[in-house]
């Protein structure tokens, strides 16, 4: 098991936005996470990669507990995420966006600068690495934003809605350069509401709702279960049916 | 592209600074030879500042504190044991280093506005310091550094080993800003002066990049004050530790633009002559040569807030573009 | 005993001047967002304003309040225009230095005008007094205190009852929201930057019987606002008058008790003391 999640809590005030989840991924799967909006997905990756302190519960990591550990520790012992709001730093290029994940691992500037160029051409974004990141599109961010997390060399990487806004073909481009990270040896949690996208991606699926885990399996389990359907595309208003 | 290549690596702007070191020698009087000191001065004061507040986006207002600290640590060193002010300018960034790592240790995680406020409020508070502790510091009344030449006393009887030993300065803080930019700290930095979180996200240890960069900025700043007090043999409490002094720093980074190696020095080459030199003629109208600077302060903001670094180096491209191919805009 | 009961309530009395010169850029800060360190010049300005009149028409500063004030509206609304504006999007840092800029150009004016020299309007309230039992109390600080807590009162008053007071307290707590709800966000910033700069000006004129104008004169109530503002908690009207009459009583006590050398320090202290361990002020909810 490379992340052990142990009954995890998040409470705001007297809200939980995560209450008592827990989920175990081995070593190169890849998990979707899912659910509406909500139902705390943010919120369970800022809790694993130390964003918000957690209320409750225990994180595992690689077998070293990181319950209390902070973020920037927590990328040092290898778990990097993406932001479903993209967050570049607007005014560096986007080489040296990816540079500051690149020396996450190492001081040397040159093995850093080449750590964020192997990152970038994953991505296939080097052919950009000049430009200044506040000038790139919705999709080029989106690419950076994961260039940059995988400049830190993670072994697990949560991936934040990555494909949200996207073109069709840019959605397809994004499910290849996901597979070529998982092939590369990078475990991943992936947050979408593109269902074709995650359901192909992912080897397992878990459902929050309402902070709580609903249900793991199969992406077909998952899609046939009468609980998820009702409660993921809801059966009032019909939300989410992207 | 080798012309490219040395645009990209500031060349030219490396020349400029190492050129910059003639022009003592070949003015002819006294009074453009001081002005030249005090531009070097600056230019290595500015650029200690823009080392943690210029890279990361944090404005301190109270910088003129650390200028403060050297100059009277050498000072009080030298008039009441006779040390070397070169010994005394080593011991007044050791003092500088620890009141660095005491105001930043509390303030560094404030945010935004209070992160200024609490700077200002640092300043004020060791200014007050200084007044009071009359025994010691001679109050507001200030210390005299007497005449007595000589290398240890690091005391000339003409300008050009001060132009020198102010350059010298210059030169020492603008390499370690250009190693900086090449450097995880100055990446973690520049980037945590973006975005935070995010760049926490990527392993940035936010608490450690900017306390190391805010007491680098305060011992540089201080090793200038104490070739302040050397040169002007004369300090007081608000003449080295008045906001004035600190909003100057920031005028000349600005000018220059903010958060680059080279834009402090530039502005201080264009601004500290100039006002100077303003000074100088418009000794009549006080008031006039402050009103000027604000004035330039404002222009610069609203019309060019990244200062006239990137223009100069359009200038640089333009040139050089004539010589070389042209090359493909970034 | 006495003595430091008359030191306490003279602290009092500097203290609603103090907040009068504050709530002004709690107001600002709050509703513009804007962090005004020219605000103190504001206070210059309208003291140098009233010696001009007192001395060209005799008018003493009580006689020109209105002028006075019109014409600080009048300054703010042209520096809200021409300046502020432009940067209402721009980075925090640029806006601050842009204030900074300011108040060096409006110090900097000053001093062309009326040269460092010191200016003091003497008029025949100046040396009266006024006797409360055994303390004694100097007329026109206690009449400047009186008008000071009462315009800071009409201030939160005008900010609770009015529709445009309802609209700047809601673009203080959701902008965005506020503009969605139909407020004309630029004309209200306008207006919350106007109220801040004439009301910091009517405590100039309020201290400029006892109190001589010179170019810096407003440097230093500007630190002391922002003091003042951080105790209160930044943006609250309230905070900042009640962040006021601390600062006034904490100056006071320790001029009395460690010398007028330390007063400065004293809430400088007091100021870094909250930052580090109440930076939401010191009643602000977290």
């Amino acid at each position: 098991m490379i992340l052990q999640v142990e009954s995890v809590t998040k409470k705001f005030g007297g809200l939980s936005a995560v209450s008592e989840v827990s989920l175990e991924i081995e070593q190169g799967n890849v998990i979707g996470l899912i659910g509406p909006n909500g139902a705390g997905k943010t919120t369970l990756f800022n809790c694993i990669n130390g964003t918000l302190p957690i209320t409750d519960g225990k994180i595992i990591f690689d077998g070293v507990d990181i319950t209390r550990k902070k973020s920037h520790e927590i990328a040092k012992l290898g778990i990097a995420r993406s932001y479903q709001i993209v967050q570049p730093f607007g005014n560096m290029t986007t080489l040296q966006n990816a540079m500051v994940g690149g020396f996450c691992k190492t001081k040397i500037y040159k093995e850093a600068e080449s750590i964020a160029l192997r990152s970038l051409e994953l991505v296939r974004l080097d052919h950009k690495k000049d430009l200044i990141a506040k000038h790139l599109n919705l999709g080029e961010r989106k690419k950076l934003e994961i260039a940059k997390a995988l400049s830190t060399q993670p072994k697990l990487l949560l991936l934040d809605e990555v494909m949200a806004g996207l073109t069709p073909s840019e959605v397809q481009e994004m499910v290849k350069i996901i597979h070529s990270i998982n092939d590369s040896g990078v475990t991943l949690i992936i947050i979408e509401h593109i269902m074709e996208a995650i359901m192909s991606l992912s080897k397992r699926i878990v459902v929050l709702n309402f902070g709580k885990k609903i249900m793991e399996g199969t992406p077909e389990e998952v899609s046939s279960n009468q609980q998820v359907i009702e409660a993921y595309f809801g059966v009032e208003d019909g939300e989410a049916y992207a | 592209m080798i012309k490219q290549l040395i645009l990209k690596q500031n060349f030219v702007l490396w020349i400029i600074a190492v050129c910059s070191v003639i022009v003592p020698f070949v003015l002819p009087n006294r009074y453009f030879q001081d002005i030249t000191i005090m531009t070097f001065l600056w230019a290595g004061l500015a650029t200690s500042w823009n080392l943690y507040s210029g890279y990361c986006k944090r404005l301190s207002i109270g910088h003129a504190a650390y200028l403060g600290i050297g100059a009277y640590t050498s000072t009080l060193l030298y008039l009441n044991f006779g040390i070397s002010p070169w010994i005394g300018m080593l011991a007044g960034g050791v003092i500088s280093a620890i009141a660095a790592l005491i105001i930043g240790g509390t303030t560094l995680r404030l945010k935004g506005t209070f992160f200024v406020l609490s700077t200002i409020a640092f300043a004020e508070i060791l200014k007050v310091m200084t007044i009071t502790s009359k025994e010691i510091t001679a109050g507001a009344l200030g210390l005299m550094i007497p005449y007595q030449p000589g290398f240890t006393n690091m005391i000339w009887q003409g300008k050009i080993p001060y132009a020198l030993l102010t350059w010298i300065y210059m030169i020492i803080v603008l390499f370690i800003s250009v190693r900086l930019e090449k450097s995880k700290l100055g990446y973690s930095l520049v980037a945590l002066g973006e975005n935070q979180e995010a760049a926490e996200n990527l392993g940035v240890n936010s608490t450690r990049t900017m306390l190391v960069a805010f007491v680098m900025s305060a011992v540089l700043t201080s090793f200038g004050g104490t070739l302040f007090a050397q040169y002007v043999m004369f300090i007081e409490p608000t003449s080295v530790m008045s906001m004035g002094n600190s909003i100057n720093f920031i005028l000349l980074a600005i000018a220059g633009g903010m958060g680059t190696a080279f834009g402090p020095m530039i502005g201080s080459f264009i601004l500290t002559p100039v006002s100077n030199l303003l000074r100088g003629y418009l000794v009549g109208i006080s008031g006039l040569h402050g009103l000027i600077l604000g004035l330039v302060l404002i222009a610069v903001l609203l019309y060019r807030p990244d200062g006239i670094l990137p223009q100069l180096k359009l200038l640089f491209r333009y040139l050089f573009g004539k010589i070389a191919k042209p090359g493909k805009g970034e | 005993m006495e003595q430091v009961l008359q030191v306490l309530i003279s602290g009092i009395l500097s203290g609603g001047i103090y907040a009068l010169a504050s709530v002004g850029l709690a107001l600002i800060f709050g509703v513009v967002g804007l962090v005004n360190f020219a605000h103190g010049e504001y206070l210059m300005l309208a003291m140098y304003i009233a010696y001009w009149i007192y001395n060209f028409s005799g008018l003493d500063p009580y006689q020109s309040l209105i002028i006075n004030l019109a014409v600080m509206a009048v300054i703010g609304y042209i520096t809200f225009k021409v300046i502020m504006e432009r940067v209402l999007d721009s980075d925090h840092s640029i806006q601050m230095l842009l204030t900074l800029a300011l108040s060096m150009v409006l110090q900097n004016l000053a001093l062309m005008f009326w040269k460092a020299d010191y200016r003091n309007i003497r008029i025949d309230m100046t040396n009266d007094t006024m006797n409360l039992g055994f303390l004694t109390f100097n007329t026109p600080r206690v009449l400047a205190f009186l008008i000071a807590i009462g315009a800071s009162v009409l201030l939160y008053l005008y900010l609770q009852k009015t529709f445009t007071g309802a609209a700047m307290r809601a673009i203080s707590q959701n902008g965005k929201a506020a503009q969605l709800m139909g407020i004309n966000i630029k004309r209200t910033y306008g207006l919350a930057f106007v109220i801040g700069t004439t009301l910091v000006g009517l405590a100039g004129l309020l201290i400029s019987p006892i109190y001589p104008a010179y170019p810096t004169v407003g440097a230093s109530f500007s630190t002391l606002a922002f003091i003042v503002v951080v105790l209160g908690g930044l943006s609250s009207v309230p905070g900042a008058i009640f962040g006021g009459l601390v600062i006034g009583v904490v100056e006071s006590l320790a001029g009395y008790f460690a010398g007028p050398a330390y007063q400065q320090a004293a809430y400088f202290l007091l100021f870094i003391l909250v930052l580090v361990f109440k930076p939401n002020g010191l009643f602000g909810r977290s």
